[in-house]
């Protein structure tokens, strides 16, 4: 037991080298040089070499290297030329807004998609069950972007259900205090009802739209794998000893069905939750895609690199709890055979 | 007159799929008497498993049962709801289900699987449950049962699990358990020892049994009373030791033929039916085994016309058999073998 946890821990902290060494050495082999590009077109050679000496460019790789390792842990986590801010600043403000849609679009993927797929399996109605296909059909062939303006369209302009792309928050609510950076829950913590409604509304649609792919492939994935359970043998023997259908479903064959739907779904979590480009554009939302793009055009080292060392302390995180659930559901993960 | 724990009257069922409808059981009629034990033998895709979950009412869609009815102790249980079945099943009437490795929740404990069943139908508590089923794994002979109430299934052997499904059929002490093939998954040995375990518990109980196989030396070991099925009909039934002396079917006659007997091991390969059960969707419109039946293959009486059954024997002890023939076979046939004893 503790050997497999040291194994699995071991695992993690490789995985997390491998991403900064990766993020660090990729930005580094791409032509082109970030002195230039920040000191500008017209600039003396000298003002460069001035420029490289500043962001220790001159230096050897594992110098470099070795720097950017001690600042993770020292909190210097470098300067973003892109934004004129530090990268510790710039991440702090964003990547909660990123993280807080990410969460919500994954709720709202993960709930309707188990939802959706007992009610697509549960006593094999054909209609029910083409109708979700079909949906789920939609979803995953639906460019997000595209579905974000249309919902824009419909929702916010024609009825006015919910507010417009202007991002976290309503022009007339001020930000609640900060604990977590998610605003939803500090509004709740604060008691401010008001603001986290406001918030809620706004998140609602770009968690939708970003969410609406995810949905579609937990749907498939959990629909096909409930089939395939309930066709099992032990199913019928359940069903033999007198329980009903839904204990039967809820009780035996939801638990054995759920497990790749776990698996699937860490992945998405830790996904969504590090960002996106697109849907954030279309509704204007403060999050950290635009940023990591721009930052990655322009070469700016600091904000790549720390960012990619971020997502990867999220996969390997959530990818652990995965492991840990997964154990928890399967004992065959549990608790080897020999006896 | 006897008392049935189990009627069945021209019970029908059909599976609806893309290829047509496939009809697996073919207005089938038996009868079990308390404490009784029936074998119902067959091919593969004789329909025999079918049978088994249309008696519990656990035919799911595309399958329907499209008629007929099943008396369960003087009750038409076919004529009830799914919620009426649950009080029936796994109560009167249980399943000790084929192949006891996908057989048992791959999830939950073993434990938990028979307290499961016993907490179904008995008020009793958590822990009194749990003391039950202590017993119920002691009865099968699972060595250790208390430290194994808390293993999964996949720490169980084959032989294990399937004493595991036994004391889930009998945890509530039914009437009838229908056991579909309970040992046809197992090796020889365990077998015979599951087979045992099987034959005592139902015999301490009077719990009659339908034993679903297509091995006739199980059925030659445990049943009084045999249902041979052929392309979903019921094609000939007997008291076993009658069958196996004097079988009026020539499909049983075959059947009997294809078992590998020690005591009249000849040179050559072992006899075999030659060619394979008619499609369900597509049967033929004479007798189904007439394509394969060594007596009236070619003959236009059994090619056009669905025997009717012939009704053979004493009257305590009576023979039924589909078969153009039986008459004559029955009165000319001498037995292939006399049964060793």
């Amino acid at each position: 037991m503790i050997r497999a946890a040291a194994g699995k821990l071991s695992g993690a902290l490789m995985a997390i080298f491998g991403a900064s060494v990766f993020a660090f050495i990729f930005m580094r082999v791409f032509p082109g040089n970030p002195a230039r590009l920040i000191v500008g077109p017209l600039a003396s050679n000298e003002a460069i070499v001035q420029q490289e000496k500043t962001m220790g460019l001159d230096k050897p790789l594992w110098v470099q290297y070795w720097r950017y390792i001690k600042g993770i842990f020292t909190g210097d986590w470098g300067f973003a030329y892109s934004a004129g801010e530090t990268v510790k600043h710039e991440i702090v403000a964003r990547l909660p807004a990123s993280a807080e849609l990410g969460l919500y679009a994954f709720l709202f993927a993960f709930v309707l998609a188990v939802i959706l797929a007992l009610a697509a399996t549960y006593r094999h109605r054909p209609w029910v069950d083409g109708t979700i296909r079909g949906v789920s059909f939609l979803g995953l062939g639906t460019p997000p972007f595209w579905f974000g303006l249309i919902v824009l369209l419909l929702f916010s302009q024609v009825w006015g259900i919910f507010p417009g792309p202007d991002g976290r928050l309503g022009p007339n609510t001020t930000p609640p205090p900060t604990y977590t950076h998610f605003y939803t829950i500090d509004a709740v913590a604060a008691g401010q009802w008001g603001t986290a409604w406001d918030a809620l509304r706004h998140l609602m649609l770009p968690a939708i739209t970003l969410g609406l792919a995810p949905f579609a492939f937990l749907v498939r994935l959990l629909r096909a794998n409930l089939l395939d359970v309930s066709r099992e043998n032990f199913i019928v023997v359940v069903r033999s000893k007198g329980l009903g259908r839904w204990p039967a479903f809820s009780h035996h064959a939801l638990p054995n069905a759920f497990l790749p739907t776990l698996t699937a779904s860490g992945l998405l979590l830790a996904q969504l939750i590090s960002g996106s480009v697109l849907v954030e554009k279309v509704f204007n939302w403060p999050g950290i895609g635009a940023l990591i793009v721009d930052s990655i055009l322009r070469q700016d080292f600091a904000v790549v690199q720390t960012f990619v060392l971020l997502s990867a302390v999220a996969y390997v995180a959530v990818n652990f709890a995965v492991d840990v659930l997964y154990g928890v559901i399967d004992p065959r993960v549990r608790i080897p055979v020999a006896r | 007159m006897s008392d049935f724990v189990l009627e069945v009257r021209d019970l029908e069922t059909n599976y609806y799929t893309n290829d047509g409808v496939v009809q697996a059981v073919r207005k089938v009629s038996l009868e079990i008497e308390r404490g009784h034990r029936v074998g119902v033998v067959g091919e593969s895709g004789s329909g025999k498993s079918a049978l088994a979950l249309s008696i519990l009412g656990l035919i799911e869609p595309p399958g329907r049962v499209v008629g007929g009815s099943v008396l369960l102790n003087g009750r038409d249980i076919s004529s009830f709801s799914d919620r009426q079945l649950q009080q029936v099943r796994g109560k009167e009437v249980s399943l000790v289900f084929q192949d006891p490795m996908t057989a048992l929740d791959p999830v939950k404990t073993i434990g938990a699987q028979i307290v499961e069943a016993i907490q179904r139908h008995q008020r009793v508590g958590g822990a009194a449950a749990g003391r039950a089923a202590v017993s119920l794994l002691r009865d099968v002979e699972v060595p250790h049962a208390e430290r194994r109430l808390d293993d999964y299934p996949h720490q169980y052997s084959g032989g294990m699990r399937q004493r595991v499904m036994i004391a889930i059929a009998l945890a509530n002490e039914p009437d009838l358990v229908v056991a579909d093939e309970p040992t046809t998954a197992l090796d020889v040995t365990t077998q015979a020892q599951v087979l045992d375990v099987l034959e005592r518990l139902v015999t301490e109980r009077n719990t009659a049994v339908m034993l679903i196989t297509h091995n006739l030396g199980i059925v030659a070991e445990f049943c009084d009373r045999v249902f041979v099925m052929y392309a979903g009909r019921v094609v000939e039934r007997a008291d076993a030791d009658v069958l196996f002396a004097r079988p009026a079917h020539p499909y049983s006659e075959a059947l009997l033929r294809s078992v590998p007997r020690p005591d009249r091991l000849q040179r050559g390969p072992l006899p075999t039916i030659q060619g394979f059960p008619p499609s369900l969707a597509n049967l033929p419109p004479g007798c189904p085994f007439e394509p394969r039946c060594p007596v009236g293959h070619g003959v236009e009486l059994c090619a056009t016309q669905v025997p009717p059954p012939v009704f053979l024997g004493a009257a305590d002890d009576p023979v039924v058999a589909e078969c153009h023939f039986a008459e004559d076979r029955w009165r000319g046939a001498l037995p292939i073998e006399a049964e060793s004893a």
